[in-house]
């Protein structure tokens, strides 16, 4: 979750700075580095930890002797199983995206084109919204119960499920602001041109929104990869995702903070790479129909 | 090419009647233009003959093939829309290509009517642009483009030249009529725009809530307007309207208006007590300083070849034209007559037309 509130909110500074930095005096820039200092506090206290021994941290030892001991025993140490916790994530989180986005798509396609009654259209989409409110913790139960009763708890299967449930309203709403944008002369113009209906989304409907698609999908694929409560709850240790693994460098009687912090840093690398491929994608879907 | 045969076609959404026992026979090669005001169907009616939207009763064939329950894509038409709606993920060349494609035609083939095409309107330098970097008529000649290069059998215009500006309007207007000479295409053209409607067409449909009012050919419509709705749509300036009451006098029947003026209606057989409403154009007040009706200038409005007066009339207002040689302030007094072969008399109560003018 942290790794989410870092990513997400690297857009959104990057575009209120310069409005801020322009009309704000000292109060303004105070504030703003206090917010920054908030965000990227934590991240460079986990990346200095990351290069120390774990008596160094104890320690409080600064300047340090920088060591990359921690990065080789969680990524090739015979005792860690971290790669495997990657490639559980990785699975998971691609998994999940992949479905979401077809059935979200499809989903916003059909609300926002077909006329269906608007008790059917408004109650799906005010659902989706109360799904999305409800706190993820009160859903592992029954999950846990149902799952187990289908013979897939501790599945990659399950995970994958629970994913797409939750992301599956965020995708609807973003995917439907896309497909508002479109006109639907273009898709009319391709069903007179000689489209089956099918063929028109697929050759000029899902062309033109695939900004949506990318957007939709970064977000989705964060989310998973960051996802804690719901994977600590359905996996045990052979299919531990990320965080999962994360959180299990705090046992009993030690916590190793110097490793804890290596798979911290190595486990924002898909986000951070997809951020910076992404952003003005999100950018653009998280605001589309908020300025022309 | 292809006749088109309209039968009785009504619409219905949900439950509210928006269209019907529209008939309307659309010969083969002929260029026919809907009009009416906003909300009148007429863009409905096109949607429906190009299957975009259903039909709720009543049969639509092209070429004499029945298309109730064709897909568009089944009944060869082509459409340009008012948005244009090219796809803005492919260049000229693709868009105009796009139908040629889906039909597996051959690419050397494909290539020859694309060229062809391209020459035709001009687009030969714009082949392997995106749409977002053409200009609004540019954008407009590749919509014609793409419908052209199929050689369908009906083409469907909505208001396709709504989005231009004024003088463009008036360049491509012509352009596609000169188009439609040398291709000799059907076509339905839908505007809402009567000068559209009166330059282009073969025949015009004028329509007003859901129904036809009148078909013709421009000329009949405007010198015959079956109904007072159509005499006032078709015309800019619009008609003059007075309405009153027949009175019966010796030298033949005349009206006695709402505003207490009088005016001579033209031999028929309305009878006294009848409430009318007499319309005459701009063209036909003269006036000529002995008129019977008194009047004064309130504005003045010159075009250039022509001038237009408005008078006020006994308290209503009325719209003369008169020769530019004329010289007109605000506030002179003038006297005007209407000749009374030019009016035309319409039940006041239905607007349907009682007489008939030379």
């Amino acid at each position: 979750m942290n790794t989410s509130a870092t990513a997400l909110s690297l857009p959104r500074s990057a575009t209120t700075t310069p409005a801020t930095a322009v009309g704000g005096g000292w109060i303004g820039t105070t504030l703003l580095a206090l917010a920054v200092a908030a965000v990227l506090g934590p991240f460079a206290w986990i990346l200095t930890a990351s290069f120390k021994y774990q008596i160094a941290i104890y320690s409080g030892e600064w300047p340090f002797t920088p060591t990359l001991s921690n990065y080789a025993e969680v990524l090739f140490g015979r005792r860690s199983d971290f790669v495997g916790n990657v490639v559980n994530s990785l699975i998971v989180a691609s998994a999940s995206t992949a479905l979401v986005l077809v059935v979200g798509t499809l989903a916003a396609y059909s609300l926002q084109r077909f006329r269906w009654p608007v008790w059917v259209s408004a109650g799906f989409l005010g659902w989706t919204l109360v799904f999305h409110m409800i706190p993820v913790m009160t859903l592992i139960g029954p999950w846990y119960v149902a799952f187990r009763e289908l013979g897939l708890y501790d599945t990659r299967i399950a995970l994958i499920l629970t994913h797409v449930t939750i992301n599956l309203p965020m995708t609807v709403w973003l995917m439907r602001a896309f497909f508002r944008e479109l006109p639907p002369e273009i898709e009319e113009a391709a069903l007179v041109d000689g489209c089956r209906p099918l063929e028109a989304f697929r050759r000029v409907t899902l062309p033109l929104v695939i900004p949506g698609l990318i957007a939709s999908g970064i977000l989705a694929f964060i989310f998973s990869w960051n996802e804690f409560p719901v994977a600590l709850s359905l996996t045990s240790r052979d299919l531990a995702t990320v965080p999962v693994a994360i959180a299990r460098f705090a046992q009993q009687y030690e916590i190793q903070h110097s490793q804890m912090a290596a798979a911290s840093i190595v486990s924002t690398i898909p986000a951070v790479i997809l951020m910076a491929l992404g952003q003005r994608f999100i950018v653009r879907g998280l605001t589309l129909g908020a300025v022309k | 090419m292809a006749a088109v045969n309209i039968r009785n076609v009504g619409k219905q959404f949900d439950s509210v009647v928006v269209m019907r026992n529209i008939d309307l026979d659309v010969a083969d090669g002929e260029f026919i233009v809907l009009v009416g005001a906003s909300g009148c169907g007429k863009s409905t009616l096109l949607r429906m003959i190009a299957g975009l939207e259903p039909i709720t009763s009543g049969e639509i064939a092209i070429g004499g093939r029945r298309v109730n329950e064709l897909e568009p894509r089944e009944r060869d038409v082509a459409m340009v829309f008012q948005t244009y709606a090219l796809y803005p993920h492919l260049d000229v060349r693709e868009n105009m290509s796009f139908s040629l494609r889906l039909r597996k035609r051959a690419p050397a083939e494909i290539d020859r009517l694309v060229e062809a095409t391209a020459t035709t309107l001009d687009l030969q330098p714009l082949l392997a642009r995106l749409p977002r970097a053409l200009s609004g008529g540019q954008r407009q000649r590749v919509a014609m483009g793409r419908a052209i290069v199929r050689h369908p059998q009906l083409f469907l215009f909505d208001e396709p030249l709504s989005n231009l500006d004024a003088k463009l309007r008036v360049a491509m207007r012509t352009e596609i009529r000169a188009l439609h000479q040398r291709l000799h295409a059907t076509s339905i053209y839908v505007t809402h725009d009567q000068v559209e409607a009166m330059t282009m067409a073969d025949r015009m449909v004028v329509m007003n809530a859901g129904r036809i009012e009148q078909i013709g050919r421009p000329l009949d419509v405007y010198d015959h307007p079956a109904t007072l709705y159509v005499a006032q749509f078709i015309g800019s300036p619009a008609i003059n309207v007075w309405t009153g009451v027949v009175e019966a006098s010796s030298e033949g029947a005349s009206l006695r208006t709402d505003h207490g003026l009088r005016l001579a209606l033209p031999a028929s057989d309305v009878t006294a007590g009848t409430r009318l409403a007499a319309a005459f154009r701009p063209e036909h007040v003269v006036l000529d300083g002995v008129g019977p009706l008194e009047a004064r200038v309130s504005v003045v409005e010159p075009l250039g070849p022509e001038t237009y007066v408005y008078l006020d009339v006994g308290g209503t207002r009325v719209c003369a034209r008169v020769d530019r040689t004329q010289t007109l302030a605000p506030g002179d007094p003038v006297r005007c007559d209407v000749a009374a072969s030019a009016i035309h008399v319409f039940d006041a109560s239905n607007g349907a037309r009682l007489s008939t003018t030379s």
